[in-house]
Protein backbone atom coordinates (compact mmCIF):
# COMPACT_ATOMS: atom_id res chain seq x y z
CA UNK A 1 0.00 0.00 0.00
CA UNK A 2 2.51 2.71 0.89
CA UNK A 3 4.53 1.41 -2.00
CA UNK A 4 1.98 3.06 -4.08
CA UNK A 5 1.48 6.18 -2.00
CA UNK A 6 5.52 6.32 -2.77
CA UNK A 7 4.65 5.77 -6.44
CA UNK A 8 2.23 8.55 -6.67
CA UNK A 9 4.33 10.93 -5.05
CA UNK A 10 7.27 10.44 -7.32
CA UNK A 11 4.89 11.30 -9.89
CA UNK A 12 3.43 13.98 -8.35
CA UNK A 13 6.93 15.81 -7.46
CA UNK A 14 7.35 14.88 -11.43
CA UNK A 15 4.40 17.00 -12.54
CA UNK A 16 3.96 19.46 -10.01
CA UNK A 17 7.69 20.58 -11.14
CA UNK A 18 7.01 20.52 -14.83
CA UNK A 19 4.35 23.03 -13.79
CA UNK A 20 6.02 25.34 -12.08
CA UNK A 21 8.01 25.44 -14.40
CA UNK A 22 5.65 26.21 -17.18
CA UNK A 23 3.63 28.40 -14.66
CA UNK A 24 7.37 30.70 -14.65
CA UNK A 25 6.76 30.85 -18.67
CA UNK A 26 3.48 32.09 -19.72
CA UNK A 27 3.59 35.83 -18.90
CA UNK A 28 6.73 36.11 -21.03
CA UNK A 29 4.17 34.53 -24.65
CA UNK A 30 1.94 36.14 -26.14
CA UNK A 31 -0.78 34.62 -28.64
CA UNK A 32 -0.78 31.25 -29.56
CA UNK A 33 1.81 30.16 -27.63
CA UNK A 34 0.29 31.82 -24.92
CA UNK A 35 -2.90 29.64 -25.26
CA UNK A 36 -1.01 26.48 -25.89
CA UNK A 37 0.64 26.26 -23.00
CA UNK A 38 -1.92 27.26 -20.76
CA UNK A 39 -4.17 24.46 -21.53
CA UNK A 40 -1.12 22.23 -20.97
CA UNK A 41 -0.75 23.26 -17.84
CA UNK A 42 -4.36 23.32 -17.29
CA UNK A 43 -4.47 19.45 -18.28
CA UNK A 44 -1.15 18.36 -16.00
CA UNK A 45 -2.83 20.18 -12.69
CA UNK A 46 -6.34 18.16 -13.47
CA UNK A 47 -3.76 15.05 -13.27
CA UNK A 48 -2.44 16.35 -10.31
CA UNK A 49 -5.72 16.52 -8.95
CA UNK A 50 -6.23 13.09 -9.87
CA UNK A 51 -3.00 11.98 -8.18
CA UNK A 52 -4.43 13.25 -5.01
CA UNK A 53 -7.51 11.61 -5.11
CA UNK A 54 -5.73 8.54 -5.87
CA UNK A 55 -3.23 8.95 -2.63
CA UNK A 56 -6.33 10.26 -0.79
CA UNK A 57 -7.52 6.29 -1.17
CA UNK A 58 -4.62 5.29 -0.39
CA UNK A 59 -4.30 6.78 3.08
CA UNK A 60 -7.64 5.65 4.14
CA UNK A 61 -6.65 2.05 3.35
CA UNK A 62 -3.26 2.42 5.22
CA UNK A 63 -3.57 1.01 9.20
CA UNK A 64 -4.74 3.79 11.30
CA UNK A 65 -1.27 3.53 13.72
CA UNK A 66 0.80 4.98 10.51
CA UNK A 67 -2.13 7.00 9.05
CA UNK A 68 -1.54 10.05 10.83
CA UNK A 69 1.60 10.58 9.00
CA UNK A 70 0.70 10.07 5.40
CA UNK A 71 -2.14 12.06 6.50
CA UNK A 72 0.09 15.43 7.19
CA UNK A 73 2.24 14.57 3.79
CA UNK A 74 -0.89 14.32 1.91
CA UNK A 75 -2.11 17.77 3.33
CA UNK A 76 1.12 18.96 2.47
CA UNK A 77 0.40 18.24 -1.22
CA UNK A 78 -3.30 19.61 -1.16
CA UNK A 79 -1.23 22.88 0.09
CA UNK A 80 1.24 22.98 -2.89
CA UNK A 81 -1.39 22.12 -5.83
CA UNK A 82 -3.69 25.48 -4.06
CA UNK A 83 -0.30 27.95 -4.58
CA UNK A 84 0.40 26.02 -7.85
CA UNK A 85 -3.64 26.52 -8.81
CA UNK A 86 -3.33 30.38 -7.67
CA UNK A 87 0.28 31.11 -9.25
CA UNK A 88 -1.24 30.10 -12.32
CA UNK A 89 -4.30 32.19 -12.50
CA UNK A 90 -1.74 34.99 -11.79
CA UNK A 91 0.61 34.30 -14.70
CA UNK A 92 -2.25 34.40 -17.29
CA UNK A 93 -2.83 37.86 -16.47
CA UNK A 94 0.86 38.52 -15.20
CA UNK A 95 2.90 40.89 -17.25
CA UNK A 96 6.76 40.00 -17.29
CA UNK A 97 9.45 42.29 -16.39
CA UNK A 98 11.48 41.21 -19.26
CA UNK A 99 8.53 42.80 -21.64
CA UNK A 100 8.62 45.94 -19.89
CA UNK A 101 12.30 45.92 -20.33
CA UNK A 102 12.14 45.03 -23.71
CA UNK A 103 10.23 48.35 -24.30
CA UNK A 104 11.76 50.24 -22.03
CA UNK A 105 15.32 49.27 -23.03
CA UNK A 106 16.21 48.50 -19.26
CA UNK A 107 17.07 44.95 -17.56
CA UNK A 108 17.39 46.09 -13.91
CA UNK A 109 14.77 44.20 -12.00
CA UNK A 110 12.00 46.50 -10.26
CA UNK A 111 11.76 45.37 -6.38
CA UNK A 112 11.66 46.47 -2.92
CA UNK A 113 15.20 46.08 -2.32
CA UNK A 114 16.25 48.21 -5.76
CA UNK A 115 13.57 51.00 -4.21
CA UNK A 116 15.07 50.68 -0.93
CA UNK A 117 18.64 50.93 -2.13
CA UNK A 118 17.29 54.35 -4.44
CA UNK A 119 15.86 55.68 -1.53
CA UNK A 120 19.25 54.98 0.55
CA UNK A 121 21.17 56.39 -2.76
CA UNK A 122 18.99 59.83 -2.55
CA UNK A 123 19.34 60.49 0.93
CA UNK A 124 23.56 59.93 0.53
CA UNK A 125 23.02 62.37 -2.35
CA UNK A 126 20.84 64.84 -0.62
CA UNK A 127 23.31 64.75 2.07
CA UNK A 128 26.43 65.21 -0.20
CA UNK A 129 24.83 68.27 -1.88
CA UNK A 130 23.95 70.28 1.45
CA UNK A 131 27.65 69.15 2.26
CA UNK A 132 28.78 71.10 -0.70
CA UNK A 133 26.38 73.62 -0.42
CA UNK A 134 27.62 74.22 3.15
CA UNK A 135 31.65 74.34 2.07
CA UNK A 136 30.16 76.55 -1.05
CA UNK A 137 29.02 78.89 1.68
CA UNK A 138 32.30 78.75 3.21
CA UNK A 139 34.15 79.59 0.47
CA UNK A 140 32.12 82.44 -0.66
CA UNK A 141 32.70 83.93 2.73
CA UNK A 142 36.71 83.04 2.79
CA UNK A 143 36.75 84.77 -1.06
CA UNK A 144 35.53 87.28 0.71
CA UNK A 145 37.70 87.94 4.00
CA UNK A 146 40.94 87.15 1.22
CA UNK A 147 39.36 90.43 -0.58
CA UNK A 148 39.22 92.78 2.72
CA UNK A 149 42.76 91.26 3.82
CA UNK A 150 44.10 91.82 0.32
CA UNK A 151 42.57 95.48 0.20
CA UNK A 152 44.54 96.09 3.82
CA UNK A 153 47.55 95.07 2.18
CA UNK A 154 47.23 97.00 -0.40
CA UNK A 155 46.87 100.20 2.33
CA UNK A 156 49.60 98.95 3.95
CA UNK A 157 51.61 98.86 0.87
CA UNK A 158 50.68 102.62 0.28
CA UNK A 159 51.44 103.72 3.79
CA UNK A 160 55.36 102.16 3.20
CA UNK A 161 55.91 103.29 -0.02
CA UNK A 162 55.04 107.12 1.32
CA UNK A 163 56.83 106.36 4.58
CA UNK A 164 60.07 105.34 2.16
CA UNK A 165 59.61 108.31 0.43
CA UNK A 166 59.70 110.67 3.40
CA UNK A 167 62.32 108.98 4.38
CA UNK A 168 64.64 109.26 1.22
CA UNK A 169 63.30 112.90 1.52
CA UNK A 170 64.53 113.62 5.15
CA UNK A 171 67.88 111.73 4.54
CA UNK A 172 68.41 113.91 1.61
CA UNK A 173 67.64 117.08 3.93
CA UNK A 174 70.04 115.81 6.32
CA UNK A 175 72.83 115.21 3.95
CA UNK A 176 72.22 118.91 2.67
CA UNK A 177 72.17 119.74 6.64
CA UNK A 178 75.20 118.05 7.01
CA UNK A 179 76.84 120.21 4.06
CA UNK A 180 76.03 123.01 5.37
CA UNK A 181 77.17 122.47 9.18
CA UNK A 182 80.32 121.47 7.39
CA UNK A 183 80.92 124.51 5.37
CA UNK A 184 79.85 126.74 8.45
CA UNK A 185 82.62 124.74 11.07
CA UNK A 186 84.99 125.19 8.02
CA UNK A 187 84.33 129.10 8.07
CA UNK B 1 34.26 113.42 34.53
CA UNK B 2 30.47 114.14 33.41
CA UNK B 3 30.19 115.77 30.17
CA UNK B 4 30.33 118.87 31.49
CA UNK B 5 33.38 118.77 32.78
CA UNK B 6 34.69 117.84 29.54
CA UNK B 7 32.70 120.40 27.52
CA UNK B 8 35.08 122.90 30.23
CA UNK B 9 38.24 120.89 29.50
CA UNK B 10 37.39 121.18 25.30
CA UNK B 11 36.55 124.76 25.80
CA UNK B 12 39.76 125.41 27.84
CA UNK B 13 42.08 123.26 24.95
CA UNK B 14 40.13 125.37 22.25
CA UNK B 15 41.22 128.38 23.95
CA UNK B 16 44.67 127.62 24.40
CA UNK B 17 44.99 126.78 20.87
CA UNK B 18 43.60 129.67 19.54
CA UNK B 19 46.13 131.44 21.67
CA UNK B 20 49.10 129.76 19.62
CA UNK B 21 47.32 129.97 16.64
CA UNK B 22 47.45 133.88 17.04
CA UNK B 23 51.09 133.96 18.15
CA UNK B 24 52.47 131.91 15.44
CA UNK B 25 50.64 134.47 13.03
CA UNK B 26 52.98 137.51 15.08
CA UNK B 27 55.99 138.75 13.29
CA UNK B 28 58.03 137.27 16.59
CA UNK B 29 56.38 134.60 17.08
CA UNK B 30 56.69 133.31 13.26
CA UNK B 31 60.19 134.21 13.99
CA UNK B 32 60.91 131.54 16.92
CA UNK B 33 59.23 128.20 16.37
CA UNK B 34 55.95 129.48 14.59
CA UNK B 35 55.66 126.33 12.70
CA UNK B 36 56.16 124.01 16.30
CA UNK B 37 53.66 126.53 18.08
CA UNK B 38 50.90 125.54 15.14
CA UNK B 39 51.24 121.66 15.25
CA UNK B 40 50.43 122.24 19.35
CA UNK B 41 47.31 124.23 17.84
CA UNK B 42 46.15 121.59 15.85
CA UNK B 43 46.68 118.76 18.38
CA UNK B 44 44.98 120.99 20.83
CA UNK B 45 41.69 121.12 18.39
CA UNK B 46 41.82 117.72 17.53
CA UNK B 47 41.83 116.47 21.66
CA UNK B 48 39.39 119.20 22.08
CA UNK B 49 37.26 117.78 19.03
CA UNK B 50 37.37 114.28 20.75
CA UNK B 51 36.48 115.96 24.23
CA UNK B 52 32.93 117.18 22.43
CA UNK B 53 32.35 113.90 20.77
CA UNK B 54 32.58 112.47 24.47
CA UNK B 55 30.28 115.25 25.77
CA UNK B 56 28.06 114.69 22.54
CA UNK B 57 28.65 118.56 21.66
CA UNK B 58 28.58 117.19 17.89
CA UNK B 59 28.64 121.15 16.09
CA UNK B 60 31.51 121.84 18.47
CA UNK B 61 33.59 118.92 17.65
CA UNK B 62 32.99 119.72 14.13
CA UNK B 63 34.12 123.42 14.85
CA UNK B 64 37.25 122.30 16.00
CA UNK B 65 38.31 119.67 13.54
CA UNK B 66 37.14 122.27 10.73
CA UNK B 67 39.76 124.60 12.27
CA UNK B 68 42.24 121.89 12.85
CA UNK B 69 41.57 120.98 8.90
CA UNK B 70 42.42 124.53 7.52
CA UNK B 71 45.72 124.99 9.34
CA UNK B 72 46.44 121.48 8.39
CA UNK B 73 45.69 122.22 4.59
CA UNK B 74 47.87 125.81 5.04
CA UNK B 75 50.73 123.75 5.85
CA UNK B 76 50.56 121.46 3.36
CA UNK B 77 49.67 118.28 5.05
CA UNK B 78 47.01 116.86 3.56
CA UNK B 79 46.92 113.59 4.87
CA UNK B 80 45.98 114.78 8.31
CA UNK B 81 43.43 117.06 6.76
CA UNK B 82 41.77 114.09 4.82
CA UNK B 83 41.72 112.10 8.42
CA UNK B 84 39.86 114.83 9.82
CA UNK B 85 37.52 115.10 7.73
CA UNK B 86 36.71 111.82 7.71
CA UNK B 87 36.28 111.96 11.40
CA UNK B 88 33.61 114.85 10.90
CA UNK B 89 31.77 112.54 7.82
CA UNK B 90 31.38 110.23 10.07
CA UNK B 91 29.71 112.90 13.32
CA UNK B 92 27.67 113.33 9.83
CA UNK B 93 26.73 109.85 9.20
CA UNK B 94 25.98 108.49 12.65
CA UNK B 95 25.44 111.01 14.84
CA UNK B 96 23.80 114.25 13.20
CA UNK B 97 22.50 112.07 9.83
CA UNK B 98 22.98 114.28 7.64
CA UNK B 99 24.33 112.47 4.89
CA UNK B 100 24.63 114.96 2.05
CA UNK B 101 27.17 116.43 4.49
CA UNK B 102 28.93 113.39 5.13
CA UNK B 103 28.82 112.66 1.25
CA UNK B 104 30.55 116.36 0.68
CA UNK B 105 33.43 115.81 3.79
CA UNK B 106 33.99 112.07 2.24
CA UNK B 107 34.36 113.93 -1.04
CA UNK B 108 37.15 116.19 0.10
CA UNK B 109 38.63 113.88 1.93
CA UNK B 110 38.98 111.20 -0.78
CA UNK B 111 40.27 114.70 -3.32
CA UNK B 112 43.09 114.90 -0.28
CA UNK B 113 44.09 111.59 -0.56
CA UNK B 114 44.56 111.56 -3.92
CA UNK B 115 46.64 114.43 -4.14
CA UNK B 116 48.69 112.58 -1.73
CA UNK B 117 48.93 109.26 -4.07
CA UNK B 118 47.25 107.95 -0.77
CA UNK B 119 44.88 105.80 -3.86
CA UNK B 120 43.35 102.85 -1.28
CA UNK B 121 42.24 105.70 1.32
CA UNK B 122 40.42 107.48 -1.63
CA UNK B 123 39.00 104.53 -3.30
CA UNK B 124 37.59 104.06 0.44
CA UNK B 125 36.55 107.42 0.85
CA UNK B 126 34.72 107.15 -3.02
CA UNK B 127 33.41 104.33 -2.16
CA UNK B 128 31.32 105.36 0.84
CA UNK B 129 30.39 108.73 -1.12
CA UNK B 130 29.00 105.84 -3.67
CA UNK B 131 27.15 104.01 -0.95
CA UNK B 132 25.16 107.13 0.12
CA UNK B 133 24.69 108.73 -3.16
CA UNK B 134 23.07 105.20 -4.42
CA UNK B 135 20.95 105.62 -1.21
CA UNK B 136 20.11 109.16 -1.56
CA UNK B 137 18.82 108.21 -5.00
CA UNK B 138 21.60 110.29 -6.95
CA UNK B 139 22.44 107.23 -9.18
CA UNK B 140 23.88 108.59 -11.86
CA UNK B 141 26.76 109.74 -9.13
CA UNK B 142 26.99 106.31 -7.62
CA UNK B 143 27.56 104.72 -11.04
CA UNK B 144 30.35 107.01 -11.62
CA UNK B 145 32.14 106.32 -8.58
CA UNK B 146 31.45 102.77 -8.56
CA UNK B 147 33.03 102.56 -12.50
CA UNK B 148 36.10 104.57 -11.32
CA UNK B 149 37.10 102.49 -8.49
CA UNK B 150 35.97 99.22 -10.33
CA UNK B 151 38.48 100.16 -13.38
CA UNK B 152 41.63 101.47 -10.54
CA UNK B 153 41.05 98.30 -9.07
CA UNK B 154 40.90 96.08 -11.90
CA UNK B 155 44.29 95.91 -12.81
CA UNK B 156 45.90 95.92 -9.63
CA UNK B 157 47.21 92.14 -8.59
CA UNK B 158 45.63 92.99 -4.99
CA UNK B 159 42.63 94.37 -5.62
CA UNK B 160 41.19 92.97 -8.56
CA UNK B 161 39.19 90.84 -6.64
CA UNK B 162 37.04 93.65 -5.54
CA UNK B 163 36.04 94.93 -9.26
CA UNK B 164 33.57 92.69 -9.69
CA UNK B 165 31.42 93.48 -6.12
CA UNK B 166 31.80 97.19 -7.30
CA UNK B 167 30.47 96.30 -11.43
CA UNK B 168 27.65 94.50 -9.66
CA UNK B 169 26.94 97.67 -7.50
CA UNK B 170 27.26 99.82 -10.78
CA UNK B 171 24.97 97.45 -12.75
CA UNK B 172 22.18 97.35 -9.84
CA UNK B 173 22.50 101.39 -9.85
CA UNK B 174 22.06 100.80 -13.96
CA UNK B 175 18.73 98.82 -13.24
CA UNK B 176 17.31 101.25 -10.93
CA UNK B 177 17.64 103.82 -13.63
CA UNK B 178 16.50 101.51 -16.73
CA UNK B 179 16.67 98.11 -17.44
CA UNK B 180 18.39 98.21 -21.29
CA UNK B 181 20.55 100.56 -19.17
CA UNK B 182 21.46 97.76 -16.86
CA UNK B 183 22.30 95.53 -20.25
CA UNK B 184 24.51 97.66 -21.85
CA UNK B 185 26.61 98.04 -18.52
CA UNK B 186 26.63 94.31 -17.81
CA UNK B 187 27.79 93.92 -21.57
CA UNK B 188 30.51 96.98 -21.45
CA UNK B 189 31.38 95.24 -18.06
CA UNK B 190 31.84 91.71 -19.28
CA UNK B 191 34.04 93.04 -21.83
CA UNK B 192 36.59 95.26 -19.69
CA UNK B 193 36.75 92.26 -17.01
CA UNK B 194 36.26 89.06 -18.11
CA UNK B 195 36.28 87.64 -14.28
CA UNK B 196 33.38 89.18 -13.84
CA UNK B 197 31.59 87.01 -16.57
CA UNK B 198 31.99 84.25 -14.43
CA UNK B 199 30.74 85.65 -11.13
CA UNK B 200 27.83 84.77 -8.61
CA UNK B 201 26.58 88.56 -8.72
CA UNK B 202 26.65 88.31 -12.93
CA UNK B 203 24.73 85.52 -12.83
CA UNK B 204 22.19 86.88 -10.26
CA UNK B 205 22.09 90.23 -12.32
CA UNK B 206 21.15 88.41 -15.67
CA UNK B 207 18.62 86.21 -13.47
CA UNK B 208 16.87 89.38 -11.92
CA UNK B 209 16.99 91.05 -15.95
CA UNK B 210 15.10 87.77 -16.86
CA UNK B 211 12.57 88.85 -14.42
CA UNK B 212 12.09 91.92 -14.68
CA UNK B 213 11.31 91.39 -18.94
CA UNK B 214 8.58 88.83 -17.91
CA UNK B 215 7.47 90.97 -15.15
CA UNK B 216 7.63 88.10 -12.43
CA UNK B 217 8.17 88.98 -9.03
CA UNK B 218 8.40 85.62 -7.68
CA UNK B 219 10.86 84.41 -9.99
CA UNK B 220 13.15 87.56 -9.28
CA UNK B 221 12.33 86.76 -5.43
CA UNK B 222 13.59 83.25 -5.84
CA UNK B 223 16.86 84.60 -7.70
CA UNK B 224 17.61 86.66 -4.18
CA UNK B 225 16.59 84.36 -1.80
CA UNK B 226 19.06 81.87 -3.81
CA UNK B 227 22.07 84.93 -3.47
CA UNK B 228 21.29 85.32 -0.20
CA UNK B 229 21.11 81.67 1.12
CA UNK B 230 25.09 81.29 0.06
CA UNK B 231 26.43 84.68 1.28
CA UNK B 232 23.47 87.54 3.35
CA UNK B 233 22.67 90.08 1.74
CA UNK B 234 23.96 93.40 3.24
CA UNK B 235 21.55 96.41 4.35
CA UNK B 236 22.28 98.57 0.88
CA UNK B 237 21.76 96.00 -1.47
CA UNK B 238 18.57 95.10 -0.01
CA UNK B 239 17.54 98.71 -0.05
CA UNK B 240 18.82 98.63 -4.05
CA UNK B 241 17.36 94.90 -4.87
CA UNK B 242 13.65 96.27 -3.22
CA UNK B 243 13.96 99.07 -5.59
CA UNK B 244 14.25 97.37 -8.07
CA UNK B 245 11.82 94.75 -7.86
CA UNK B 246 9.14 97.53 -6.98
CA UNK B 247 9.32 98.33 -10.46
CA UNK B 248 7.91 95.54 -11.22
CA UNK B 249 4.51 95.83 -12.20
CA UNK B 250 1.25 95.57 -9.30
CA UNK B 251 4.02 94.41 -7.52
CA UNK B 252 3.48 95.88 -3.51
CA UNK B 253 5.32 93.38 -1.44
CA UNK B 254 9.12 93.44 -0.62
CA UNK B 255 12.03 91.13 -0.45
CA UNK B 256 11.71 88.32 1.73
Amino acid sequence: MSSDFETYEQDFGTITAEVTNKIGKIPKLSGEEKTQLVLNVDKQLEEVRELLEQMDLEVREIPIQSRAMYNSRLKSYKQEVEKLEKDFKRSRIAYSDEVRNELLGDDAISSESQRAHLLDNTERLERSSRRLEAGYQIAVETEQVGQEILANLHTDREKIQRARERLRETDANLGKSSRILTGMLRR
Amino acid sequence: MDNSGKEKEAMQLMAEADKKVKASGSFLGGMFGGNHKVEDACEMYARAANMFKMAKNWSEAINCLNQAIDIYTDMGRFTIAAKHHITIAEVYESELVDIEKAIAHYEQAADYYKGEESNSSANKCLLKVGHYSAQLEQYQKAIEIYEQVAMSTMDNPLLKYNAKEYFFKASLCHFIVDELNAKLAIEKYEEMFPAFSDSRELKLLKKLLEAHEEQNSEAFTEAVKEFDSVSRLDQWLTTMLLRIKKTIQGDAGDLK
